[in-house]
């Protein structure tokens, strides 16, 4: 007789005794050392067997688990067949009493492929295709009575209460199309202010997409260019070398677009209040560009030029006709003439809920995208297992180091697109021009020498030694823009250089270098990365603190720097407001740089040629660059991953939600 | 023709230099006879109605005729006191020739107007300026008749060309419009006043009430508000200006209506003649403006508020220079900044001091207003009686391009020109990218050297080495003054093309100054003797 035997024989005391953890052990070290020996894949089944007797209650959950495991190893175990199922059912019933249908799904979905014709399957599953044929007939009769968001809602719930229910894709999928709800997954919702807030947060900036409707939008980015669209205007006709521009406004809307029409009046009322000092939406830019606005027709309208700019549409972008932050009875009224876009419908801990401000009529053909739920969750791994269940049909904002895994996931690879945005995002840290200590040139030079850019690109933000996505950056445009200088170097990371030029800015403030106030969003990478900047300074006795955006008031300008995560299209419009850290260009914010760079902004302002302008940016990208006026640090590529059910997004998104008023979905629900 | 209303026997006599002595003694006695006061009333339609005579002076039995010759128009004068044949006008002393006034008044032809309140109107008026400014003015007062430009409408829509058409050759000194419109119950007064020495309007002065007692009382303030007094510029010594007011012999009964008053401002202006003293220009002297400091009857001495050192001398015989009382009259100035020879094209963006008084060693000024021109190349000064005069501070970094006075709400718009600095301002930009990377250099050499130190005191040699090393690396002097060479260079000599030496010579000096600074701290026999120093360390510890 061999060792072997006599261990094995010694199990099956143990499993006598009841002595199952020792006997496992026993069995893994002849399993690890004759991997099949004969008589132990028995034991083994034997163990399993009596292990899943002898759980206790409260691990029923787990027992099942080990159950179906055990099946799967030997589906004809003797006794197997009957304490499956019957352990299955009992855990079903007992999510029904509950209220977990999920959970009771999920059981019975394991019953029925692992017994499909036991009873106690199609007792439950008959069951539960009646609850459900009994919610898809009430979102029929939702439906009949004109109510498709409720329809689609009853519609929802049967097909996740029970995905097996007999006919069940004919009858849900009219409803789901007639109304389109696209699930989000993201890592923080939006703040109920979100509106007004200035500070630079990825989920504002997500709500500002969905509820804004600006009257040109960048549509395309190639070599370098940004193409426009527009969704007012049928065509915009510069003549008199330019001085004049007749626009003509659209007078019918796809049933599908979002916008509200427009009429010669309401545009030019509408330029005329930004053209007005006294108003609140006064644009000092497009003031500075537009002498008159006239009213030539109910559809046209010709704005006179004092001074032609290099491009119209990156200064009417700014203009946004809608008002679809409509949360309160009395701007619900007032902004009723322009409802457009996305509304912010509700919201609570985990969810905002954005819808059309104009449904799609009855009768139609296709049907879009009708409501954005975008629900949060407490990280990203989790929202990827939201995504890989079904709870979720697309993720906008992924870290790199997972969207690495997405892509090489089978299942998800399979059942996902994963489009790369147009636009890298470039995460840069903006200076305060207000703030006194960054106003001394050597304490701004310290900063960027201090930080290792590249260390904490590849082992912080992109978790990828080769850094495939990510590359450093010298200005807040995409590296591959036009308007960077070739002729502007690397700034390597020199700690010592960083503490002489520290000193030298001791000397200029007396001595005294105050702990600098950083504001970054909660956003988790930006956090991270944020907490490796403040310790690479830290090394260089720098103190610098984080502050959330949100402890910032409007009127409160306590920071000095802000981390933030741009994709600009057109520097030749956005390199100013970007460095005076305001919303719009206006020269009084420019008071605080010297006169140099001052009259340099204002000159790409004034250049009525796109090209100079271009050749003015890139001129100044190398000053900047050394005179350290922002902190670029990096820019990463970025990836929408999005359910194959969703169609009718651009090829390279210039955002998560880019042309979503076009966005269709078929009918689709997790199967399991 | 006009008639010359002030040309008196004695002004004639005053007039001669020889005379001029028996004249300041006999004064008194003139100004006793002096002031003439006429009066006339339009007669608007010879067929409706004639109103009576506003006032009647001693000698207004002289004739009708030339009551008509002195409005030059088509108004029909209907009561005139007549000063005495004319003389040579530019012969009468500044201070002893009183202003003689043509004074219009409209009250228009509208049925809710009593023919009687018309005339009496101008009866009210004639009194009010005979008492408040007495013998300083020998007025001649007419009734407008509808159609002419003194209504109230086109008082305000007025223009000077049309003005100076009409008056240019006349010997009025001084042409104020008034007029009164109603609507409804509203009653609006409106008073303009044109100059002839200096061939300007004044600002349109309105008001209105809603009570018809008050129309002529409104109506003589206004007049009196809109009257701009005038000097001649007789001299200039050591700084101060010597000047005689009009009129200034003959102080108005009113004391509010003393022309002159220590403070006051004052706009220069020149007029030039030709051989036979006939006009043929007036020029306005830009950025300049004159201060009256003491009055003392028609004598005033003042000082200059000029963008200009010497923008004033005395008077010439072919050129005069005379000085019209400044009234701001907008709330505010927009002055626009626009580069010399190109005023379609404003300046945004431009650094503007404002100051109310110019620094002084113990007075720095620290209240100064710092502003920037907005997008269309201008600044708004709001207008302050109380403070009056600002200056104005143009800079473009470090230089100043533009230092002038202003007085806010003489003018809606001023433009002011300043020369392009766009080239030195580039060179200032690049040379402040250099000076960065020049500190950038000095504090790297600096550490370096210090951590080289330190491991030489520790005896370890290979991060001596390795310190001495990373010293090469930093740019030295040869590598700055050859940047800075290559900025200076092109930027020097386009502004030598375009002959501009007062650029070239700041671009020049901004980079000497940083040379010199380079040279300063990163010499290169401090390196030199530093690596010998630790090359005979290194020797000594082997």
């Amino acid at each position: 007789m061999h060792h072997e035997d006599l261990v094995l024989q010694r199990i099956d005391a143990l499993i006598d005794e009841g002595q199952l953890p020792t006997a496992f052990e026993l069995l893994l070290r002849l399993e690890r050392q004759w991997t099949a020996w004969p008589g132990a894949a028995e034991r083994h089944n034997r163990l399993l067997m009596v292990d899943g007797q002898q759980r206790p209650k409260a691990a029923i959950r787990k027992r099942a688990g080990a159950a179906v495991g055990f099946t799967r190893r030997a589906a004809d175990y003797p006794g197997l067949s009957d304490a499956i199922p019957e352990l299955l059912g009992t855990l079903a019933a007992q999510a029904l009493q509950r209220g977990d249908n999920r959970a009771a799904r999920h059981f019975l979905v394991q019953l029925g492929d692992l017994y499909p014709g036991h009873p106690l399957f199609q007792q439950h599953s008959a069951m539960m295709a009646q609850q459900a044929n009994e919610l898809l007939a009430a979102a029929e009769q939702a439906a009949r009575d004109g109510q498709p968001g409720k329809a689609a809602d009853l519609a929802e719930q049967a097909a996740v209460f029970w995905p097996r229910t007999p006919n069940l894709l004919p009858r849900f999928r009219p409803l789901a199309q007639r109304y389109q709800r696209l699930r989000v997954g993201v890592v923080r919702l939006p703040p109920a202010d979100a509106e007004h807030s200035p500070e630079p947060d990825p989920a504002v900036d997500r709500r500002r997409l969905l509820t804004q409707v600006p009257l040109f939008e960048v549509d395309r980015y190639r070599n370098g260019s940004a193409y426009y669209r527009t969704k007012y205007i049928e065509s915009w006709e510069p003549y008199d070398l330019g001085r004049r521009l007749l626009i003509t406004l659209r007078q019918t809307r796809q049933p599908w677009e979002t916008q509200p029409l427009l009429d010669a009046p309401a545009f030019a009322a509408m330029l005329e209040e930004r053209l007005n000092p006294a108003s609140a939406q006064f644009d000092e830019r497009l003031s500075g560009y537009v002498d008159s606005v006239s009213v030539r027709s109910p559809v046209e309208v010709e704005v006179r030029f004092h001074r032609v700019p290099a491009r119209i549409e990156p200064v009417l972008a700014g203009i946004v006709p809608t008002s679809a932050g409509a949360e309160d009875a009395a701007e619900a009224a007032a902004a009723a003439a322009f409802a457009g876009g996305f509304i912010a419908a509700e919201s609570d801990a985990q969810h905002a809920v954005f819808r059309r401000a104009t449904p799609e009529p009855n009768g139609l053909a296709e049907y879009h995208v009708a409501e954005v739920v975008e629900h949060v969750y407490p990280s990203y791994d989790k929202a990827v297992l939201g995504l890989r269940q079904g709870e979720v049909s697309m993720l906008p904002d992924l870290p790199d180091w997972i969207v690495r895994r997405v892509q090489v996931d089978p299942k998800l690879k399979d059942e996902m697109f994963i489009q790369q945005y147009a636009l890298p995002t470039t995460h840069v840290l903006q200076i305060n021009p207000q703030s006194a200590p960054l106003k001394v040139r050597e304490l701004r030079r310290a900063l960027l020498s201090a930080v290792d850019r590249g260390r904490i690109l590849r082992d912080v933000v992109l978790r990828d030694p080769s850094a495939a996505h990510g590359r450093l950056a010298s200005s807040p445009f995409p590296s591959f823009s036009p308007a960077n200088s070739s002729d502007v170097g690397e700034k390597s990371f020199d700690q010592s250089a960083a503490m002489a030029l520290l000193l030298a800015a001791a000397r200029v403030t007396g001595n005294e270098l105050p702990t600098l106030r950083m504001l970054v969003a909660q956003s988790p990478v930006e956090r991270a990365a944020a907490a490796e900047l403040v310790r690479d300074w830290k090394r260089v006795r720098l103190e610098v603190e984080i502050v959330d955006p949100g402890a910032v008031t409007d009127d409160d300008q306590d920071w000095d720097l802000a981390y933030r995560t741009l994709q600009i299209a057109e520097p030749t419009v956005a390199l100013w407001p970007f460095l005076a850290a305001a919303p719009t260009a206006q020269i009084t914010d420019l008071s605080v740089f010297p006169d140099w760079l001052r009259l340099a902004l204002v000159d790409i302002d004034r250049t009525s040629d796109w090209g100079r302008a271009l050749d003015n940016v890139r001129g100044l990208h190398g000053k900047l660059w050394s005179e350290v006026r922002c902190l670029p640090l990096w820019e990463v590529d970025g990836f929408l991953v999005i359910r194959k059910n969703v169609q009718g997004f651009p090829e390279r998104p210039l955002n998560c939600y880019h042309g979503i008023e076009r966005w269709t979905m078929q009918a689709w629900y997790p199967a399991e | 023709m006009p008639r010359d209303p002030h040309n008196s026997d004695q002004l004639t006599i005053a007039l001669l230099p020889s005379r001029r002595a028996w004249l300041w003694a006999m004064l008194p006695t003139c100004l006793l006879f002096g002031g003439v006061l006429i009066v006339r009333a339009a007669e608007e339609s010879a067929s409706t109605e004639t109103a009576a005579p506003a006032a009647v002076a001693p000698a207004a039995a002289s004739s009708d005729t030339q009551a008509k010759d002195a409005a030059g128009s088509t108004d029909s004068p209907r009561a005139a006191v007549e000063a005495k044949p004319a003389a040579a006008k530019e012969e009468v002393l500044p201070a002893l020739a009183p202003y003689s006034v043509l004074l219009r008044v409209h009250v228009p032809t509208d049925s809710q107007i009593d023919p009687r309140f018309r005339s009496r109107v101008l009866d009210e008026i004639a009194t009010d300026l005979r008492a408040s400014m007495g013998q300083m003015w020998t007025t001649t007062l007419e009734m407008a008749v509808d159609g002419q430009p003194a209504s109230v409408t086109a008082i305000e829509t007025l223009k000077v060309e049309d003005m100076t058409a009409r008056y240019g050759e006349s010997t009025y000194d001084k042409v104020i419009l008034a007029g009164v419109a109603i609507s409804g119950s509203a009653w609006t007064i409106a008073a303009r006043e044109w100059d002839a020495a200096g061939r300007t309007l004044g600002p349109a002065y309105v008001e209105t009430t809603f009570d018809a007692r008050l129309v002529s009382a409104l109506a003589a303030g206004l007049i009196r508000k809109s009257f701009r007094a005038v000097c001649r510029i007789e001299d200039v010594q050591e700084g101060v200006v010597i000047a005689a007011a009009r009129g200034g012999e003959f102080p108005p009964g009113d004391p509010e209506s003393i022309p002159f008053k220590p403070g006051d401002l004052l706009i220069p202006f020149v007029r030039y003649y030709d051989r036979e003293h006939k006009l043929q220009q007036i020029r306005d002297l830009p950025w300049t403006y004159v201060r009256v400091k003491t009055v003392e009857r028609a004598r005033m001495e003042c000082e200059t508020v000029s963008a200009f050192r010497t923008p004033l001398s005395g008077s010439r015989r072919r050129m005069e220079i005379y000085a019209i009382a400044a009234r701001p009259v907008f709330p505010a100035t927009r002055l626009i900044l626009a580069p010399r020879g190109d005023a379609s094209d404003p300046l945004p963006g431009c650094r503007v001091e404002l100051f109310d008084r110019l620094p002084t060693a113990d007075d720095p000024v620290e209240d100064r207003i710092e502003l920037l021109t907005d997008r269309r190349g201008s600044i708004v000064i709001n207008a302050d009686p109380t403070r009056p005069l600002w200056h104005v501070l143009v800079h473009s970094g470090k230089a100043i391009l533009g230092r002038v006075p202003i007085i806010p709400g003489l003018v809606e718009t001023a433009t002011l020109a300043i020369p392009d600095d766009s080239a030195r301002l580039s060179v200032e930009g690049a040379l402040s990218v250099v000076e960065g990377e020049l500190i950038d250099a000095v504090s790297r050499r600096n550490v370096l050297m210090s951590l080289t130190r330190r491991a030489a005191k520790a005896r370890k040699w290979e991060n001596v080495d390795k310190y001495l090393e990373q010293l090469q690396s930093v740019p030295d002097y040869d590598a700055f003054r050859e940047r800075i060479a290559s900025i200076e260079l092109p930027a020097a000599q386009a502004a030598k093309q375009l002959k501009d030496r007062v650029a070239e010579s700041r671009v020049r000096k901004m980079c000497s100054d940083l040379t010199q600074a380079a040279s300063g701290h990163l010499d290169a026999d401090k390196i030199r003797e530093f690596k010998i120093e630790m090359a005979e360390l290194k020797q000594a510890a082997k």
